[in-house]
């Protein structure tokens, strides 16, 4: 398989992970992004069989592709769409550092 | 119970042998690209077991085949050039929607945060190199070793 351009490092991920440590949180959340082979069906495919192409893409970081799966609303989830735009908001905010 | 964990290239290539014709005819797994002659003889022997025995269940004694859910995310990202018409997305998506009794599905979650934090952050590779690893080698890494918990 072709090496994923936009591949994450290890060790920024681990540095990131020792930096949630100290850190506060401002509405006492934190998200873990949890997809199991349910959530996986529902989030990676549309309807007509399609995938998702908002997150099945190659040109994005492979975790972001698994938060938007992980957050995507589809009927089987009990949130409403905040929480996708808000971790959009932030991710957004972030790249845009 | 000793479980065999496929990382992205194995499993596309495990796919690619479990919708092929010949193994519809044969039910056995050969070896192939990254699927070595003893791989094909670990994983025949637990697909055989579950023909078998019809278990289906996460805690088979024979063990499992598995993969994260990330790796069929990786696929996803790169279908067409993974995939690369030997199977089809119809058939990518009727085995997340139910794979066979000998293999699962692993998810993604809290379960493998602790272990992520401890795994090095460079390996030595078969050529003596030494090479950073990628966060998706980490979290296949990190998956195996969280069926030990």
């Amino acid at each position: 398989m072709k090496k994923d351009l936009s591949a994450d490092g290890y060790d920024t991920f681990r540095e990131r992970i020792s930096q949630l440590e100290p850190m506060e949180f401002e509405e006492d959340f934190l998200w873990i992004a949890y997809l199991d082979r349910e959530d996986l069906l529902f989030s990676l495919f549309e309807e007509d069989g399609e995938l998702w192409n908002e997150a099945a893409q190659s040109n994005i970081p492979p975790l972001h592709s698994v938060r938007l799966l992980s957050l995507r609303p589809t009927d089987s989830r009990w949130w409403d769409d905040k929480c996708y735009t808000q971790m959009i908001e932030i991710y957004e905010a972030a790249v845009g550092q | 119970m000793t479980d065999i964990l496929l990382d992205t290239n194995v499993l596309a290539d495990l796919l690619s042998i479990f919708f092929s014709e010949n193994y519809r005819a044969s039910r056995r797994f050969q070896p192939y690209q990254t699927i070595s002659r003893e791989l094909a003889r670990r994983i025949n022997q637990i697909v055989l077991w579950h023909d078998d025995n019809g278990y289906d269940g996460e805690d088979s004694p024979q063990g499992l085949i598995i993969s994260s859910s990330f790796a069929f995310v990786e696929i996803a990202r790169q279908f067409q050039a993974i995939a690369n018409d030997r199977f089809t997305l119809a058939q990518f998506q009727s085995f997340i929607a139910q794979p066979p009794p000998w293999f699962f599905i692993s998810a993604l979650d809290e379960s493998i945060l602790k272990h992520l934090s401890y795994l090095p952050g460079e390996v030595i590779i078969p050529n003596g190199r030494v090479k950073s690893i990628e966060l998706a080698d980490a979290l296949h890494i990190a998956t195996a070793l969280s069926r030990d918990n």
